[in-house]
Formats: structure tokens, sequence, C-alpha cells
């Protein structure tokens, strides 16, 4: 036996032998890992770890196969060694292999039934499989050798998670839960419930039950002593149940008891009102009492209440001393004020909550058309302070009064404002407007925080709305001035501090992108860029060393220097997008530092952009870099959901795998899988083999990756419509930017959900396009690949479905979209839809290769002898000049949009007319790998053509189907010719021009003592953007034309 | 108006956007890896808090532990950030009586947790809630160039209780100092 060779080497002599290797893995030094373990290889050749560990360092430097290879050899001999095995399960993990890690422990444990350890790794690689049966077994057997209460929760959690996952609800509810909850009641008549995850989880089994009652009594019971991480968590979990159980009146008291005892927790509001008005409903729907009975009947719930099961007490528990529910308004109004007055006389200044609160009730009495206690709140005045009366107008103004000088008052306050008449708001804006001029000299912080929310509010409520351009150069020019007149009040800030009047550059910004907005005068879109780049060099303080760093660090460590920067950037990054000017895009994005799950929340900022401004290489590391994000965190979060039944944190458990899934299905992870892979198709393919290459290595590496889920999706059926179509998760993060538009808020929320929408359809346009290239290309291998479907009839259908898509797009309205700052601009669909012609040259060309197909199919089966040549006489290559009209339409057009002489007038333009030059680009890749598909399809009819005549001794006489097709792939190359042509010329136009007329006065954002470094700097940026533009895309063109010159029969 | 609840996974896609913006920052780095995040998760639930504004924003969090043996049995404070435009709100001394409470519970003999040394205003609001310089860690943060931190300190109620004959060194101590 293998194992003998082991067990003759004395432990501590073999662990002193790997201890090198096992450095050199931990420092990276994989070469010298290999090295060192094939020195202990050499002294014990049948050393199964040193073996596994040579494996892993080959896995390291990329030589997966030799990796797998030796761990194939090492698990024939059947180790059951606890260093081998964890070595193995390392080379799986980075494999993605978690089944093999299931293999290896099973005959592990078979071997050594009674090894603590290899039972709990079993049991590990059991969840990171998600084999919930298999764990549940594993647990017991553990929990049988060693009786430990973790190894039975273990079980128990483990049934749970069937019942989560099975399919079958009705089974779950009658055999799993029941049978876990049996198992913990077990346990709790025993005497053995000895942690708070036991407490946790058998509460979960009753809420999954929807055994409230009993949770609800448990946590009233000395078990719930065991929760001892919080005393909240007992009572929220209480309100929770309480909720659950319809027990509104105890819910309504016990909130009071709540808000008494913390005033801070917003969230208690919320709860006392919803179970208020379940009440006011429940007692007027009773018998639709007046307002005047409700004592009487408040009085009887509270009874019935009582005398009900007890749930008074069910449900405060030990709370302390039963209040009264409230059934009404004005009882409402009263405690409101109670609390308001009781935080007032106790002097909590942060306390914002009860005065924000009694605004709250206000909104959700006017949304419940509660006219009556509306009408009243304006006479009555429910406080003895005369300040405090409740007409939605005094409440707002009382919180200005009180919290107008914080900066949080604005986003306190912002969905609130809405709640003011036309007449009230100018009375509103009145009492916040503070004559800011009149003590100029001695501005202070609290100064700067009211007059900015001051303006932000206004903007907001839509005052500047109806301003010319005049007005809000005019207003910029005012927010510009109390900007540098607070400076000083910046003095003595770390480089992390919030300086307090960075609102007005970020408001001016906002005006200037009006004033744009209004004028189409792009000099102001100029003028943020230049503010924006002269503030972020700035230094909050003029901190010599600031300045230092900032110039040192090159803008680039300036993210961590300065805290408003993020708001600056982006901004920054949306003009630029603007004008197409991707080079000050990326390096902004590179100041964003995104990292982590920012690659998911709001790398959308660049992803969707960058490729489309012909900015290819940098395209390239973006989008690697947002894989390698992805890729990692499936991999990653499983050793978590490890963690969490380790620490029996067991209501996590669903939650980390909520979450796994939410990351994995995130839209931006399949629009960027698909976007790199047509990019890859558009750099890389120039040539046959080339493409052989993208299409089965850098495609089929993303498909068959671990990505199982996501393959499903791209993959499915593009003839049913719901495919991939809800499925993915928008995790897109928009609130990230600042914004004080008055339709802001729901501006947003539709900019978010329509552009989802036409990024979920983009993304079906990029997998039925992509899939078609793949399967022409598979065609010309049906010989020697065994296929279930043949390929042609899959990209007949492919085809049929693209059509189908364009003539959907069609009737959708896609321009009508507005440009918002906050989510973004013009969807890359647009000019999809704008211009059919370029999707439907696709599916001309799948045409021409179908066409091809048939014609050759026909002419050399074998029964048809001679037929095939007779055929080929009358074949109608139609589909082909299609294409070329097409193709000769689609360069035309764009050839128009770069000679049109806005091109060079207008940068916005400009930023249009460049993607639509990438867009052709990339349609034209595919074209050209159809055109290879229709060459290499025709190639071995040629050989046998040949053959034939030279067994006949014949003139070869070759049909005109190859003539035909000669001559199309020489059209297309003309039409690339054509384009390239263009290119080069509206390049030298461009990079000529002198961008200086854009150069606006800078008067308006800048002292005139500055000198115009900033103004240089935003220049220069945009004209290397253009250049690189370009540059890539003329690249790019020039090889397709190679590939388009190699392909000849 | 604040809700103060445990963090959850989902909370991830709203806060990370803004969370290396916010300061008050005791952290090593700025951003924390999304696997850092899960192990907190996993292994201290309870003491990964989050607070929420009425309109859905994230204004802040703690992140913290418990760990040391047997005297050194204490809670730790790992990050805690607060939104720019929520400061002044006294929303950290919020957070922090949360984990406090929470490593009493645990019975834990002190809280304690590191801060850059120029840091003078998240100095100065921990000395206001209690906390005393405990020692000086050189170059703990890494950056260019390093920086030092302060190890900050509480002792919490179950320390008094169980040692209540070191209260009178630390009051004979201070006595002495000032």
């Amino acid at each position: 036996m293998a194992a003998k060779g082991l067990a003759v080497v004395d432990h501590s002599v073999s662990e002193r032998r790997l201890r090198p290797v096992y450095e050199c893995l931990d420092n990276g030094n994989n070469k010298k890992a290999i090295q060192e373990a094939e020195k202990v290889l050499k002294k014990q050749p049948n050393f199964h770890c040193a073996k596994v560990l040579k494996g892993l360092g080959l896995l390291r430097l990329g030589r997966e196969e030799e990796c797998e290879a030796i761990l194939e050899e090492v698990k024939k001999d059947l180790p059951a060694e606890d260093t081998t095995l964890q070595a193995m399960s390392i080379c799986y993990k980075e494999m993605h292999r978690f089944q093999q890690i299931c293999e290896i422990y099973e005959v592990a444990v078979k071997k050594d039934p009674t090894n603590e350890e290899f039972l709990s790794h079993l049991f590990m690689s059991y969840v990171r499989t998600g084999n919930f049966k298999k764990q549940q077994q594993v647990a017991m057997n553990l929990y049988k050798l060693k009786s430990k209460n973790p190894y039975y929760f273990w079980a128990v959690m483990s049934i749970v998670m069937q019942a989560f996952s099975s399919d079958d609800s009705k089974l779950a509810q009658t055999v799993s839960l029941p049978l876990a909850e049996r198992m913990v009641e077990k346990f709790i008549q025993d005497g053995r419930i000895e942690a708070e995850a036991e407490v946790e989880m058998y509460l979960i089994i009753l809420e999954l039950q929807g055994k409230y009652k009993e949770a609800l009594e448990v946590l009233c019971s000395p078990l719930a002593d065991k929760i001892t991480s919080q005393s909240q968590v007992v009572r929220l979990r209480r309100l929770e149940l309480l909720k659950k159980l319809n027990m509104w009146q105890d819910l309504n008291c016990f909130y009071k008891v709540l808000i008494k005892e913390n005033p801070h927790q917003w969230s208690f509001y919320e709860g006392y009102f919803s179970s208020l008005f379940l009440v006011m409903d429940m007692v007027n729907g009773n018998g639709n009492v007046g307002v005047n009975d409700v004592n009487h009947h408040q009085n009887e719930c509270e009874w019935n209440a009582n005398s009900n099961n007890n749930n008074m007490n069910a449900g405060l528990g030990r709370m302390g001393p039963a209040a009264m529910f409230d059934s009404n308004p004005s009882d409402a109004f009263t405690f409101l004020n109670d609390v308001l007055a009781k935080c007032i006389q106790e002097n909590m200044p942060n306390c914002r909550a009860p005065y924000l609160a009694r605004i709250e009730f206000y909104r959700q009495l006017k949304a419940r058309k509660d006219f009556d206690a509306l009408g009243r709140l304006g006479k009555e005045t429910y406080c003895e302070d005369s300040s405090y009366t409740d007409s939605p107008l005094d409440l707002l103004i009382n919180y200005v009064r009180n919290f107008g000088d914080k900066p949080c008052l604005y986003s306190d306050l912002q969905s609130y404002v809405d709640l003011l008449d036309k007449e009230d708001v100018s009375r509103f804006l009145g009492e916040v407007t503070l004559c800011l001029e009149q003590h100029d000299a001695s501005l202070t912080i609290r100064d700067t925080f009211r007059h900015q929310n001051e303006v932000m509010l206004k903007r907001r409520l839509g005052m500047y709305e109806d301003s010319s351009a005049e007005e809000l150069e005019e207003l910029v020019r005012y927010l510009i001035g109390f900007q540098k007149k607070t400076q000083n009040l910046n003095q003595g800030l770390l480089p992390t501090d919030f300086r307090c009047n960075d609102y007005y550059i970020l408001l001016a910004c906002h005006m200037l992108v009006d004033a744009w907005k209004k004028t189409g005068d792009e000099r102001h879109l100029i003028r943020v860029l230049i503010l924006l780049e002269t503030e972020v060099m700035d230094s909050p303080a003029n901190y010599q060393y600031k300045l230092l760093l900032c110039q040192v660090y090159n803008l680039l460590g300036e993210s961590c220097t300065h805290t408003q920067i993020p708001h600056f950037l982006l901004i920054l990054k949306k003009i630029y997008d603007t004008l197409g000017a991707m080079e000050g895009t990326l390096k902004w994005f590179e100041g964003l530092d995104v990292k982590h799950i920012m690659w998911d929340t709001v790398s959308h900022l660049l992803t969707r952009h960058v490729a489309a401004q012909g900015h290819f290489s940098s395209a390239v590391s973006v989008f690697s870099s947002v894989l390698k994000f992805f890729t990692a965190h499936n991999h990653d979060s499983l050793e978590y959901l490890i963690s969490a039944y380790k620490f029996g944190s067991f209501h996590k458990i669903q939650e980390f795998m909520r979450f796994r899934e939410r990351v994995r299905d995130s839209h931006t992870f399949a629009l960027v899988v698909l976007e790199n892979m047509m990019l890859d198709l558009l750099l890389e393919s120039e040539s046959h083999a080339s493409t052989a290459q993208v299409l089965y290595d850098d495609f089929l590496i993303v498909f068959v990756d671990q990505l199982i889920y996501l393959c499903h999706t791209l993959e499915m059926d593009p003839e049913d419509e719901s495919a991939c179509a809800e499925d993915l998760w928008d995790n897109r993060d928009f609130s990230t930017m600042l914004a004080w538009d008055s339709s802001h808020k729901d501006g947003q929320e539709t900019w978010q959900e329509d552009s989802y929408r036409w990024e979920m359809d983009l993304i079906k346009l990029r997998s039925i396009t992509l899939r078609c290239v793949l399967a022409a290309y598979q065609m010309l291998e049906e010989g020697s690949s065994q296929v279930q479907v043949p390929r042609h009839q899959i990209l007949q259908r492919l085809a049929a479905s693209l059509k189908t898509f364009m003539d959907g797009l069609k009737t959708q309205d896609l321009n009508q979209m507005v440009p918002v700052l906050i989510g973004g601009f013009r969807p890359r669909l647009c000019v999809f839809a704008d211009r059919p012609d370029l999707i439907l040259s696709i599916v001309d060309a799948i045409d021409c290769v179908l066409c091809i197909h048939n014609h050759v199919f026909a002419a050399s089966s074998p029964d048809s002898e001679g037929g095939g040549e007779r055929n080929s006489q009358h074949l109608q290559l139609d589909p082909c000049r299609d294409l070329c009209m097409r193709l000769a339409n689609s360069i035309t057009w764009v050839n128009d949009r770069l000679g049109d002489p806005q091109f060079l007038e207008s940068l916005v333009f400009r930023q249009r007319a460049v993607e639509e030059l990438v867009d052709l680009c990339e349609v034209l890749s595919v074209v050209i790998v159809l055109c290879d598909v229709l060459i290499h399809l025709l190639k071995p009819y040629k050989t046998s053509l040949v053959k034939r005549s030279k067994k006949r001794k014949k003139e070869l006489c070759l049909p005109p189907v190859f003539g035909e097709v000669e001559s199309h792939v020489k059209n297309v190359k003309v039409e690339v010719e054509r384009l390239l042509e263009c290119v080069g010329k509206v390049e030298g136009e461009v990079l000529a021009r002198d961008l200086s007329e854009f150069l606006a006065d800078v008067s308006l954002i800048t002292d005139n003592r500055k000198p115009s470094g900033a103004t240089q700097a935003v220049l220069s940026k945009i004209l290397n953007s253009y250049d690189t533009s370009f540059k890539e895309i003329r690249t790019v063109l020039q090889k397709k034309l190679k590939y388009l010159s190699s392909l000849t029969l | 108006m604040t809700t103060i609840r445990p963090f959850t996974c989902d909370d991830m896609f709203r806060f990370n956007a803004v969370q290396k913006y916010f300061i008050y920052s005791l952290t090593l780095t700025l951003q924390y890896a999304l696997t850092f995040y899960l192990q907190y998760l996993a292994h201290w639930p309870e003491y990964f808090q989050v607070a929420e504004s009425c309109s859905g924003h994230i204004e802040g969090y703690i992140m913290g532990k418990a760990e040391g043996h047997g005297e050194n049995w204490h809670g730790h404070v790992t990050a805690l950030s607060i939104a720019p435009e929520h400061r002044r709100l006294g929303l950290a001394a919020r957070l922090m009586a949360n984990l406090e409470e929470i490593s009493e519970k645990k019975r834990a003999y002190f809280v304690d947790l590191f801060v850059r040394v120029s840091n003078q205003v998240a100095i100065n609001m921990y000395k206001r809630l209690g906390y005393i310089v405990y020692r000086t860690v050189l170059e703990y943060y890494s950056g260019d160039p390093d920086e030092d931190a302060y190890e900050l300190q509480a002792l919490s109620l179950v320390f008094f209780a169980t040692r209540y004959w070191y209260m009178d060194l630390v009051v004979m101590n201070t006595a002495r100092l000032d």
C-alpha cells in the first residue's frame, strides 16, 4: 500500500522537510517551491504531500494540466493523511473543483471513520457544494463521535437548509422543519442548550413554520437569556413577531416605550405610525365610530387584548411598565409632542427624529387623505409652547431653525419639502434665507452650512429652473465668491477632513451644467472641468505639504486627501464622458480607486463607455479587473459560508447565499463578460487561426469556468423571450453622486429602471451575436466533432432571433431619454436602434453563410453527383449583395457623420460620432469572421473538385460560386478601406484643430491671478483622448484589412 | 432620525461606493476587501452595525470584535465611519455605546481601538467618550510616510466589578497626573 511509504517517515521529519516548500509557496515564489518539493521527492519519491505541493506550485505558474496529473496520481493512492488532503483541497479550490474535495475526504473518512478532523473537513466540503443532505449525515456522524453541541446544530441547520432549498414547500413544512424542530426540542427538554446560536436556530425554525406565537414564548422564556449579545436583539425580534401576529395594539404600546427610551431610532417611529394606523382602521372598522368615541373603544380593545391569551404580557414580556396604545391622530400628536418636549428638556440638541417624526406623521395623514385630522392640525396646538404649531410650513421652518446649520439638513428634508403648497414655498424659503452679506467678515462654519443648505433647497424647490444662462452665470460667480471667502475656515484640517465649503463648488458645477443644457454652449462644460481640476489640485487650506503631495501623487493620491473629491470626480467623469474624452474619464476613474464590490456597484461609470470610445487597450484592462473581482468573489465567499457554520451564525447562512447569488447574477457582470468577448473579437481576430483561438480559448474559458449559472442564463434558448430578462440583479449604485435637481429622485429612479432594461436588451443582442459567430465557426468542424444539433440549424434559428430582436427594437423610443447628470447619458443600444442596418448586415452575413453551406452540402452529397454543379449555376447570392449594400450604407453614414462640420465644432457631437464609428467596427469584425467562414466552407469543396477533376483528367472548371464569394470578400475589403481612409482624414483634422476656441473666458470661475495651468491640462487631456481613440480604431481597421486579404480560395 | 440596525450583506451594495470617503477612520486601510466584511459578519455579526437615514442612505457603520484570552478578553473597534454630511450629530457616540454594551454583555474587561496620531478630531471624540491613550504603536499605519497609532482603551464595568482594587490605582494615578 502506498500509504506505507508515508508511515515509515516520521511525522516531524516530513514536516521539517516540507517547511521550505510551504515558505516558498507563501511568499509567492512558486518556481523555488517546485524545486524544493523535487528535492524532497528525491529522498522520498512516494511522499504524497510533497507531490501535491509541487502540483500547487505548477498550478500557480499556470500549468494546470500538470498539476491535475499529479493530483490524479495521488488520488489513486487513496491518501488519508491530513496535510496531503489539505494541500489537495487548496489545489482543488484554486481550480474551482469543489466536488473533488468531497471525494478525497469521503475516501479518507472511509479509511478512518473516527477521525474528527476528516469528518469536519468532509462537512465543509459539502457546504461548498451545497449538498445539504450529505451535510446532515456527516454532522450526525460527528455528533455521534464527539457529542459536541455545534455538531448537532450543524445537522439541524443542514435540515433547515434542505427545507430552504427544496422546491416542494409542502415537504419542507411537513417533514424537514418539524424534524428540525423536534431535534431542538429534545435538546431543550434535556437541558442541553448552551449557546445563543442554538436558541437562534430554534427561533429560525419556528418562524419558518409560521409558529410566531411559540417563537414569542421562547423570547419571553428563560431561553432568551442565552441571547446575551444584545438586549436590543431580543426586543427587535419580539417586535417582528408581534407584527406577524397582527398584534397591533401591543405593538403600538411597545413602540411607545421604545421611543421614550431611545428617541433617536427612526425605525421605531415608522413602526409606531404603521401600528397606529392599523389600530385606527381596526377601531373605525369595528363600528364606524367617531373620533369622540375612540376612548371608549380604546379601553375595550385593551381589555380584549388583556383577556385574549394574555397577549399584552406575551408581547411586552419583561419590558417594563405597560403603556396605553394610541388609536387616534390627536393621541399620536400628544405623544409625539411629549417625546419632543422631553428631548428638549433633557437637552439633546442632536435629536432630530422627534422633529422629523411630526412632519412624517403629517405626510402619512396626507397620504391617507385623513383631512379631518389634517384640518384640525392647522388650528390646534398640542404643545403648550406656541412655537410648536402643526402646519407643514411651521414644522419645516421649525426644523430648519433647529438644524439648518447641519450638513445633513438637505438630505433630511429633501422628500418633505414636497408637502409645501406653492404659496408656502416662498414663505419657507424666505425663512430659510439668511442675509449672509450682512456679516461677511466673520462667516462661521455653521453659516456656510446654512447658506449652502439654502441654495440646495432652492434648487430642489425649482427656484432656478427658469433662470436664464446669464442669471446662472451670475449665480456661479456668487457661489464661487463665497467659496473663496470661506477658505479661511478650512485651516488646520487633516487631509482626510471634510471641507465645509465644498458644496459651493459642486453647486456651481451643477449650475454650469444647467447653463449648458439650456444653451448648448459647451464652453460651460469646459468651465466645469477647469473649475474642478483646479479645486481638486488645490489643497483645502493651502497647506504646503499637501500641495506637494498632490503634485507628487499626480492627482491620483488625491482621492484619499480630499473627502469631497468623489463628488467632484463623478461630475468630472460625466462631463468627460459627454465630450468623449476618455482620457479624462480614465484618469479620474483611477482617482476614484474602485475596488472590491465597487466593481459591481460603480464600475458602470467606466465599463459602459471605455470601449465605446475606442480606448480599447484601456478597456481590456478595465474589463479584466471587473471579471477578476467577480470570479474571485465567487470563490472567496464560499469560505465565509463555512465560517458562518463554524461560529454558529446560522441566521447569516441564508443571507450569505443570497449575497453570493446577487453578485454572481449581476447584470454588470453579464454585460462585461459579453463586452469583453466582443472586444476580444474586435482586437484579436486577425487571421483564421487567431479567430479560432479567440472563439475557443477566450470564449470557452469564460463559459466553462465556474460561472455555470451565468452560462446557463446566457445560453438559454434565444427564442424564449423571457430568457435572461428578469433574472439578473441591477446592483448599480446611483446614490453615490449628489444632486439637488427638483425632479432628481424620480428622474434617477426611472433612469435606473430604463437603463437597466436597455442594458438587458444589449446583453441579449450581444449574446445572440456572439453565439452566431460561435455557431458559424463551428460549422467548419462539424465533420470532426459530434454535435447534437447541426450547427447550421442553430445558426438559422439565431439569425431569426436576431432579426426578431431588431424588429422589436425599432418600436422602442430610446432617444426620448433625457440626459441626467446623476445617471448617465445615451445608452449604447441607441446607435443600434437608430441604425438597424448595422445589425441587419450581420443577419445578411449569416444568410450568406447559410446559403453557401446549403449549396456546398447539396453539391457534395453523394446522391447528387453532378447535380451540385448544375445547382451552382443557378445559385443566387442575394444576401451577399444585400450585405455589401448595407455595409456601404453604414459606412457612408459614418463617414458623413465624421465629415459633418459639427464634428469639429461640437465635442458632444464628436463623442456620439466616435461611438457610432466603434459600433460599425464591431459589426465589421463580426462580418469579417463570417467571411472567413464562407471561404473555409468552400475550401474543402474546392479540394474535392480538384481531386475529382484530376481523377477524370478533365480541365478543372470551377463553378461560379467561388468567384462570387471571392469578389464578395473583395467588396467588403473595399468598404473597409474606404472607412479607414476617412478615419485617417478626420483624425488629421481633429488633431490639427486648436481647441482654444472652447477656452472660454475663465474669469467666471477663476481669479485672473491664476495661471491657466488647469485650462491647458483640460485641453490637452481632451486632445490626447481623441488621439488615442483614432489611433486604436485605425490599428483595428488595418488588422481587419490584413485579415480580409488573407481570405482567398 | 437615524436607525441603527445590524449590518446585512445587501448594505454592501450601497455603502461601498461611499464608505472609503467616510472619515473618523481608525482603520488600517480605507477600504477592505469583501471577504474582510464577510469574515466579520460570519464571526461577530452582533458587532457589525449600520446607521441608516430615513431616506435609506447609509450614514455610517461600526465594525468590531471580541478577542483575547483571560485578562485580555476585550472588545475591539475595527472600523467606525460616519459620512461627512452626518457628522456633528453624535452618531459615532451612539454606535460606540452600542458596541460597548455588547462588550459588557460578553463580560469583556475593556474596549480598545487604534487611531492615527494625527487624527485629532477622532482622538478628542474618543476622549470625550471616556477613552484614554494606552500606548503608541510605531508605524502602525503603512503608507507614505508610515504613521504611528495611538491605542486607546476604556475599561468596562465588568473590569471594575471584578477588579475593584485596581480602581484605587487608577484614581491614584489620575490624581498624580492632574
